[in-house]
């Protein structure tokens, strides 16, 4: 009952929030588990950064009533276009609450949960979080592992319980309606029929639950799949701002700074995909100015407060300021100063050299790294290769496949509209591998246990939707505009 | 003579398809069961020992193809439907070869992942299952730990075991614990794990809980000159060494 509780009233304020701003009532559904957890993180976190106590039963009340809050402050009434009659909102609602109560059901009586060593690093974190006493985590767990997990983890503590065993595949029912949320919206005006539309949508939705990898991070007790949620969102948000959608912008915008939190104190290497995700939106003209400007700064801000919180934590600890803390703190800083020059309409004329500049940058700043430390390098190629294409990462050929569909449509879809889309994933594969350089651990290893094969997952939801929305586009070049001709 | 047989085929074939169009119903089963845009073919299907008729399906075939492959949303399409298909095929192999914490599916005995781990990891049994289990049957305890030694980890327990508050005082854990005899006192941990080969074993070898009849609240951990840790209730303490830990 205690876990049911939890798991309503985060469904309940998330779909609130999509409601504020601006969905309909089952756009919001699409979004409610993901964006009421997203809240309850960031609750948390400005709880850890003002030094206030971690109470989860705070956090999660502080989570469920502030859409209700702002509702009451703004006085706030249904708008849009064709406003829904609130039997209608209801049962959307109702429907979305029984699926929530049929997840929290099957996963307290169905044992398939998985776990990894991390799982418990972050269950000790989680617990330290719930008492209060995050003074004890240590700094390998706090550079290694961070907040947002932890923090949604504590919130079993309300129930007296470890963990949410419904946490983690909600959230991966989460990331299908979402998916299907946005291949929905992006194409909305593109040049397809409706029947074609369905199918495609169908093929997405399939080609990401068949996945053996996919199905396991569905159980799996750690963060990557949260990960994986705000990169697609975060960057399908961007780029249904581009395009003037039937989703109101006030939504989009709203969605992108509510991921960025759970984002940056995600992973390690969170803040990373944050820059990777709004940088092709923060250049974009298409997009209104004011709305970059906000998110560019949203991810100055969250990167720029984690890690000076994480370099206080290191100082507090007498130990010296390691270089994981002060150059993105310092590239937060620079991200907050730099947005109304980053937003400029000068420099967005120049969005697609930019952005090549940016992921040519990445792949040459990596050749330079294989040089100086081969070993590194060829290390983490060799076991990459055993995980993905020999299968020793337990992928099969399916990430081999997916990298042939996206290598196809970059070489024949010339839609630019797709950036926004294209870019975080294919600029997270030098990333990644530049990673390695800088862990403590050297170079990747094989087996599914590994790091960067644990990772991937973070970038796979987002390249389906990008192969998915390209299918859709009427921008194809040779050999099918060739061919056209004749 | 070639020529002559590939005109009288097209002719028969534009008599059968004039007859099919007049005579018969379009309904009939064998077009019925086909997309319409291919039932113009059908009539030469019938003369298949025409090659003029073979001629005519390539062309209309290859001209069909040229029409999908204009499009790349087709293309898109298959390749999409292959890598689904990839995916589907390769799950249960991927799984049969796949530890069982890696595997997509697997079912367990337990719902809870601690328990679980417990059952299967022996890394779990060492470094989760100590404090664990101390925080299941003992949350908010007060720990009084050794300030020098280290065997048991105090950030663990202050997390997993739930502990209210750790106290460190300086004192001989080892020594201590020489100092009692703590054997009708201990736990039977064969109550807490399920024994799955060597869980007990591993388990055993690391921790051991002793309690009075009314636990006090109070533990403190001692240890083995083998490096097994107890957390023990200090009512079971004597006086000196209560005296020692500074409990008065």
């Amino acid at each position: 009952m205690g876990e049911l509780t939890v798991v309503t009233g985060l469904f309940v304020s998330g779909w609130t929030f999509g409601m504020l701003t601006g969905l309909s009532a089952v756009g919001a559904l699409m979004f409610s588990f993901i964006a009421g957890l997203s809240l309850a993180i960031s609750v948390g976190a400005t709880l850890l950064f003002l030094g206030l106590p971690t109470e989860p039963l705070f956090v999660w009340v502080a989570a469920c009533g502030l859409p209700f809050a702002v509702m009451l402050i703004t006085a706030w009434r249904p708008g849009g276009h064709e406003p829904e009659t609130l039997a209608r909102r209801l049962t959307v609602l109702a429907f979305g609450l029984i699926c929530a109560a049929v997840v929290v059901y099957a996963m307290r009586h169905v044992a398939i949960v998985k776990y990894h060593s991390d799982t418990f690093r972050y269950l000790r974190s989680a617990l330290l979080f719930a008492k209060g006493e995050t003074e004890f985590i240590t700094l390998n767990d706090l550079g290694k592992r961070l907040y947002t997990f932890p923090i949604s983890l504590s919130l079993a503590r309300i129930f007296d319980e470890y963990y949410i065993k419904s946490l983690i595949p909600t959230l991966s029912l989460g990331v299908l309606a979402t998916s299907l949320f946005f291949f929905w919206a992006l194409t909305e005006r593109e040049a397809i029929r409706r029947k074609e539309r369905i199918v495609i949508a169908v093929l997405m939705l399939l080609l990401i639950i068949s996945n053996n990898r996919y199905v396991w991070n569905s159980f799996y007790l750690n963060t990557h799949l949260y990960i994986a949620a705000c990169v697609m969102i975060i960057a399908a948000a961007g780029a249904m701002n581009e395009r003037s959608t039937g989703v109101p912008q006030s939504f989009l915008v709203a969605i992108q700074l509510l991921m960025l939190p759970p984002l940056v104190l995600g992973r390690a290497e969170g803040f990373l995909l944050g820059g990777l995700a709004v940088l092709p939106f923060v250049l974009n003209g298409a997009a209104p100015r004011r709305d970059r400007i906000a998110v560019l700064i949203g991810f100055g801000a969250m990167t720029l407060s984690w890690h000076a919180y994480l370099a206080l934590a290191h100082l507090r600890a007498d130990r010296d300021l390691p270089l994981s803390a002060l150059g993105p703190t310092a590239l937060g800083v620079a991200a907050i100063f730099a947005a109304p020059l980053l937003t400029a309409p000068l420099l967005s004329r120049f969005r697609r050299p930019l952005l090549g500049l940016a992921e040519a940058g990445l792949w040459l700043v990596l050749a330079v790294a294989a040089l100086y430390e081969p070993d590194i390098f060829l290390g983490s190629l060799d076991a990459t290769f055993q995980n993905v294409v020999i299968g020793a990462g337990s992928w099969g050929r399916s990430l081999v496949v997916l990298t042939g569909i996206v290598i196809f449509t970059l070489s024949f879809c010339k839609d630019r509209r797709l950036a926004t889309l294209r870019f975080p994933v294919t600029a997270a594969i030098p990333m990644f591998f530049l990673l390695a350089f800088v862990r403590d651990g050297g170079s990747y290893r094989v087996g599914n246990g590994d790091s960067l094969n644990r990772m991937l997952i973070e970038i796979f939801p987002l390249s389906v939707l990008y192969v998915a929305v390209a299918a859709t586009s009427t921008e194809w070049t040779a050999p099918f505009r060739r061919r056209s001709r004749d | 003579m070639v020529k002559r047989s590939i005109d009288e085929a097209r002719l028969g074939t534009d008599r059968v398809a004039r007859r099919s169009s007049v005579g018969r119903p379009q309904d009939d089963t064998v077009f019925a069961a086909l997309p319409r845009t291919k039932v113009r073919l059908l009539p030469s299907i019938e003369f298949s020992d025409s090659i003029g008729s073979i001629m005519k399906v390539s062309d209309t075939l290859k001209s069909a193809l040229r029409t999908w492959l204009k499009r790349p949303f087709n293309f898109v399409l298959v390749f999409i439907t292959f890598a689904v298909i990839v995916n589907i095929v390769e799950f249960p192999f991927i799984d049969k070869t796949t530890r069982h914490n890696y595997k997509a599916i697997y079912a367990y005995d337990s719902v809870d992942v601690v328990q679980v781990s417990i059952d299967r990891d022996n890394s779990s049994r060492e470094t989760v299952a100590p404090y664990y289990y101390f925080g299941v049957l003992f949350p908010d305890s007060v720990v009084i730990m050794p300030t020098r030694e280290r065997i048991a980890d105090a950030i663990a327990i202050r997390s997993l075991g739930l502990a209210s508050e750790i106290q460190y005082r300086d004192y001989e854990a080892d020594r201590l614990f020489a100092s009692i005899d703590l054997s009708t006192n201990l736990w039977d941990l064969a109550a807490l794990a399920e024994d799955r080969g060597s869980t007990l074993a591993v388990i055993e070898r690391t921790f051991g809980i002793a309690t009075s009849h009314q636990p006090s609240g109070i533990f403190v951990i001692l240890h083995d000159p083998y490096g097994k840790f107890y957390y023990v209730d200090t009512s079971l303490l004597g006086e000196a060494a209560r005296k020692e830990l500074g409990l008065g």
